[in-house]
C-alpha cells in the first residue's frame, strides 16, 4: 500500500495528474471530515480540502517516507483548518450536522431531539469532534485514527469516551423521551 | 418462517425483561416485520399462567452482584466500553460487561448514542480535483500579485510613516525679498553669505538671481567657495567668475580637473576677458572648432596675450593646437611653441601638414624648424607647395621660408620676387654672424653683449639688434631686453615693430622710454587698437582725450 502511494506521489512531483487524482480521491473524505471537525460547515471543510491538497500537492517533495502519507496530510489538513477557523472564526452558516427527514409520526420531537445532539457535537473540542467524527462519520477504526493523528490507540479512545461521555450527558433524558 | 429474528427476544420484550436498548431494537424490529409482529400478537394473545414458578434468587446474590456493579471496579474499563459500543472489538470489556450491569447500562446508552450518531446526515464535500488542478496552475499568478499587493501595502505604510512633515509656510525674509528686488546695497541683516548660501539651498530661479547679484558685487571668494555645491549651476557662476582676473585661474584649474562642462559654456559666451580659459578648449577635439571662432569674436590684444602666455611654456598638444588657428599672432605663437622641444615640434609639423601649410613655409624660415619643415614638405604636392609660397609674396612673414623652398624648386620668378621681398626684412648673412648676441638662454653673452652695444654705432645697434631678432628663438624677449638697454639707436627698430601685433605693447613702451618723437604718427595710428594715451603724453608733452584731436594736432605740427 505504501509502495503504491510512493509511487503516486513521485507521479505528482513529475506533474502526473493522474497520480495526483488517484492521491486525492483516496483521502478526500478524511480531509474533509477534518475540515468539517474544525470548521463546523460543509462549504468552509470544502475550502480546507482545497487548500490542504493544493498545499500537499505544492510540497510533495517534502514528503517523507518515514510517516505515512496519510498522517502527513492530517496534519496539513489540521493546520489548514485551524488557520481557517482563527483567520475567519465565524459561525457556520448552516447546521453543520443535518438529520435525515423524520419519517412520520414522532418525526417532530425525534429531529428535534436530531437536532439537539447535533449542536451537541458542535460544542465538543475539536480533538474531541474530531475522534467522533472520523469514527462515526467516516468509519475508520480507532487504529487508523491513532495512526493517522499519530498518537497512541488509547488517546484516541479516551477523546471518545469522553466525547460520548459529554453527549449522553447533554442528552439525558431527550433520546429516551423522543426514541424509546 | 422467512424471518431469523430472535423469536426469545420478543417474548422477553413482551414480559419486561429487556433494557431499554434491546426493547427499542425490537419495536424497531417490529414496526418494519409483519412475521413477527404476528407472533408478537399471538404472545400477547396467549393465556397468562395461573401460577408462577418460585424464585430461586437470594439476598445474597444480590448482595455479590451490587459489589460487583460497584463504580470503583469499573473505572478502568468506561474507554474500552466505549470503544467496544462504537463497534470496537474489546475483549475485556465484554467479560466485564457479562459481570456488571452498571456497564451494560453504559454500553447500552453509548450504543444508542452512536447509533444515533450515524442517522445524522453529514454534508458532502462539493469539491472535485479539478478545482485543484485550476488552482494550481493559477496560483502562482495569485501569489505574485499577492507579494506585489503585501509590498505595496508594506511601502505606502513605509511612506506614511517616514514622510517628512509638510514644511511650514515660508516667511518672507529680508533675504528673500532682496533676492525678489535685488538693490544696489545689502539691506540690514543680509551678509554676502547669506546670499552665497542661496546657490546651493533655494530654487534655481533665486539661485540665479544670488550669483548675479555676487557677481555685480565682486564677490569672487562666495562665488568661487559655492562653486560645486550645485553642478547644475556651476556653468552660471563660470561665467559670473570669468570677468574677474584672479578667478581665471581658478576656473583652469578646474577645467584641467575634469569639469570640462563649463568650458562650453565660457567658450560660446567668449566674455572679454576669458581668452585664456576659452584657449584652453582650442586643445580639445570636441571644442576646437567653437574655440576657435570665439578667440576671433575676442579683442586681438587679449588674444595675443593669451596666446604669448600658451606659447611660453606649452605642451606638445597645445603648441600643435596654434598650429592653423586664424587668428592675428597665431603663427608666430605656434612657431615659437614648437621650437620648444623636439615633442613640439614633431606635433606641431604633424598638424601643419594636416591643415596648414603656411605654417610649413614660415617654419622653413626658422632655424631651428627648418631641417624638419622641409622634410614635412618633401611629401606634400608641388602645386600645393606653390600654392603656400605664393601667399608670401602677401605675408611678410612667410617670405624668407618661401624664398628658400622656391629657390630649390623650378619656380626661378617667384624665388627672386620672394627673396626680395625677404631682404628687406633679413639683413646681410655677415651681420647675423658677427653682431653681438643677445640671447635669452645665455645670460653671459647677453651681458657682454650689451657692453658691446653701447659702444658701437647707431646703424650697427640697429642692424645687430634686427639680426638678433631674427635668429632669437624667443624675440619677444629678446625684444624686451633691447627696451630695457635705452639705446636711442633703436628708435627705428621699436617703431617698425609697432606694426607687428606680436610686439606692438613692448613697442610702445620703448617709443615711450626713449620719448622717440619719429613715432608719433604711429602711435596716432594705432590710438584705437593699442594704449597709446601715456606714450604720447610722455613724448609731446600734451594730454588730448580723443584720436581725432591727436590727429588735428600733428596736422598743426606738420
Amino acid at each position: 500500500m505504501e509502495d503504491d502511494v510512493r509511487a503516486l506521489v513521485a507521479g505528482g512531483i513529475r506533474g502526473d495528474l493522474a497520480a495526483l487524482e488517484t492521491l486525492y480521491e483516496r483521502h478526500r473524505s478524511m480531509v474533509f471530515a477534518v475540515g468539517l471537525s474544525v470548521t463546523g460547515n460543509g462549504p468552509d471543510a470544502d475550502e480546507v480540502l482545497q487548500e490542504t491538497f493544493l498545499r500537499a500537492f505544492r510540497s510533495l517533495a517534502d514528503w517523507r517516507a518515514d510517516c505515512k502519507f496519510g498522517t502527513w496530510l492530517y496534519t496539513i489538513a489540521m493546520r489548514v483548518a485551524l488557520n481557517w477557523k482563527t483567520r475567519f472564526n465565524r459561525k457556520a452558516p448552516e447546521r453543520p450536522h443535518e438529520t435525515e427527514a423524520p419519517a412520520a409520526g414522532d418525526a417532530m420531537e425525534r429531529g428535534e431531539a436530531l437536532a439537539a445532539l447535533s449542536a451537541e457535537i458542535e460544542k465538543l473540542p475539536v480533538q474531541q469532534r474530531l475522534a467522533l467524527t472520523l469514527k462515526h462519520l467516516q468509519g475508520l477504526t480507532i487504529a487508523e485514527i491513532a495512526e493517522m493523528q499519530g498518537c497512541a490507540a488509547g488517546t484516541v479512545k479516551s477523546n471518545l469516551h469522553h466525547a460520548m461521555t459529554k453527549l449522553k450527558e447533554g442528552m439525558t433524558g431527550k433520546l429516551e423521551r423522543t426514541l424509546i | 418462517m422467512t424471518c431469523d429474528f430472535d423469536r426469545k427476544l420478543v417474548s422477553a420484550h413482551a414480559t419486561g425483561g429487556l433494557d431499554m436498548a434491546r426493547s427499542l431494537n425490537v419495536e424497531s424490529h417490529l414496526a418494519g416485520c409483519a412475521e413477527c409482529r404476528v407472533a408478537w400478537d399471538e404472545f400477547h394473545s396467549a393465556p397468562v399462567p395461573v401460577e408462577l414458578p418460585p424464585s430461586r434468587a437470594t439476598f445474597a446474590d444480590l448482595a455479590t452482584k451490587l459489589a460487583d456493579d460497584a463504580p470503583e471496579q469499573c473505572a478502568g474499563f468506561a474507554e474500552s466500553i466505549t470503544a467496544l459500543a462504537c463497534g470496537e472489538t474489546e475483549p475485556e470489556a465484554e467479560l466485564h460487561l457479562a459481570s456488571c450491569a452498571l456497564c451494560r447500562d453504559l454500553a447500552d446508552s453509548m450504543k444508542l448514542i452512536s447509533e444515533r450518531i450515524k442517522t445524522i446526515r453529514v454534508p458532502v464535500s462539493q469539491a472535485t480535483f479539478g478545482e485543484v488542478q485550476g488552482q494550481l496552475a493559477a496560483r502562482p499568478l495569485e501569489r505574485t500579485l499577492r507579494i506585489a499587493a503585501a509590498f505595496l501595502l508594506a511601502w505606502t505604510l513605509g511612506w506614511a510613516m517616514y514622510r517628512p512633515a509638510p514644511p511650514e509656510p515660508p516667511k518672507l525674509t529680508a533675504l528673500q525679498q532682496f533676492l525678489d528686488a535685488p538693490t544696489r546695497e545689502l539691506p540690514a541683516g543680509v551678509t554676502l553669505d547669506m546670499v552665497g548660501a542661496v546657490i546651493a539651498s533655494e530654487s534655481e530661479t533665486r539661485a540665479k538671481t544670488a550669483i548675479r547679484i555676487l557677481d555685480l558685487l565682486g564677490a569672487e571668494g562666495i562665488l568661487t567657495q559655492a562653486f560645486g555645491t550645485r553642478r547644475a549651476l556651476d556653468p552660471h557662476i563660470s561665467l559670473a567668475l570669468v570677468r574677474h582676473e584672479t578667478s581665471l585661474a581658478f576656473l583652469a584649474d578646474k577645467i584641467r580637473e575634469g569639469r570640462t562642462d563649463i568650458l562650453g559654456p565660457l567658450i560660446d559666451e567668449a566674455r572679454p576677458g576669458s581668452a585664456g580659459v576659452v584657449m584652453m578648449g582650442l586643445t580639445r577635439p570636441e571644442f576646437s572648432g567653437r574655440a576657435s571662432a570665439a578667440m576671433g569674436r575676442l579683442p586681438e590684444r587679449e588674444v595675443q596675450v593669451a596666446l604669448n602666455l600658451l606659447a611660453i611654456s606649452p605642451t606638445p598638444e597645445e603648441a600643435a593646437a596654434l598650429v592653423g588657428l586664424k587668428v592675428p599672432g597665431a603663427r608666430d605663437c605656434a612657431l615659437q611653441a614648437a621650437a620648444h622641444s623636439p615633442a613640439h615640434r614633431a606635433a606641431c609639423i604633424k598638424k601643419a601638414v594636416a591643415s596648414d601649410l603656411e605654417f610649413l613655409v614660415a617654419a622653413v624660415g626658422d632655424i631651428s624648424l627648418r631641417q624638419d619643415a622641409e622634410e614635412a614638405l618633401s611629401r606634400v604636392p608641388p602645386d600645393r607647395i606653390l600654392k603656400a609660397c605664393a601667399t608670401g609674396l602677401k605675408d611678410p612673414t612667410l617670405s624668407l621660408g618661401a624664398a628658400r623652398i622656391a629657390a630649390r624648386h623650378p619656380y626661378p620668378s617667384l624665388a627672386a620676387e620672394l627673396l626680395a621681398l625677404a631682404l628687406q626684412e633679413v639683413p646681410e648673412e655677415e651681420s647675423l654672424q658677427t653682431g653681438p648676441v643677445i640671447d635669452d638662454y645665455d645670460s653671459e653673452k647677453t651681458v657682454s653683449s650689451i657692453a658691446a652695444l653701447r659702444q658701437m654705432d647707431h646703424e650697427t645697434v640697429l642692424a645687430a639688434a634686427r639680426a638678433n631678432l631674427l635668429a632669437a628663438r624667443r624675440p619677444a624677449e629678446v625684444f624686451r631686453r633691447f627696451i630695457e638697454l635705452r639705446l636711442e639707436a633703436l628708435g627705428p627698430l621699436y617703431v617698425e615693430y609697432l606694426a607687428r601685433s606680436w610686439f606692438r605693447e613692448d613697442a610702445v613702451r620703448g617709443v615711450e622710454s626713449l620719448r622717440f618723437k619719429a613715432a608719433i604718427p604711429e602711435l596716432i595710428r594705432l590710438y584705437d587698437e593699442v594704449d597709446v594715451r601715456a606714450a604720447l603724453k610722455a613724448i609731446t608733452g600734451k594730454s588730448l582725450a580723443t584720436k581725432a584731436q591727436w590727429m588735428a594736432w600733428w596736422r598743426e605740427q606738420q
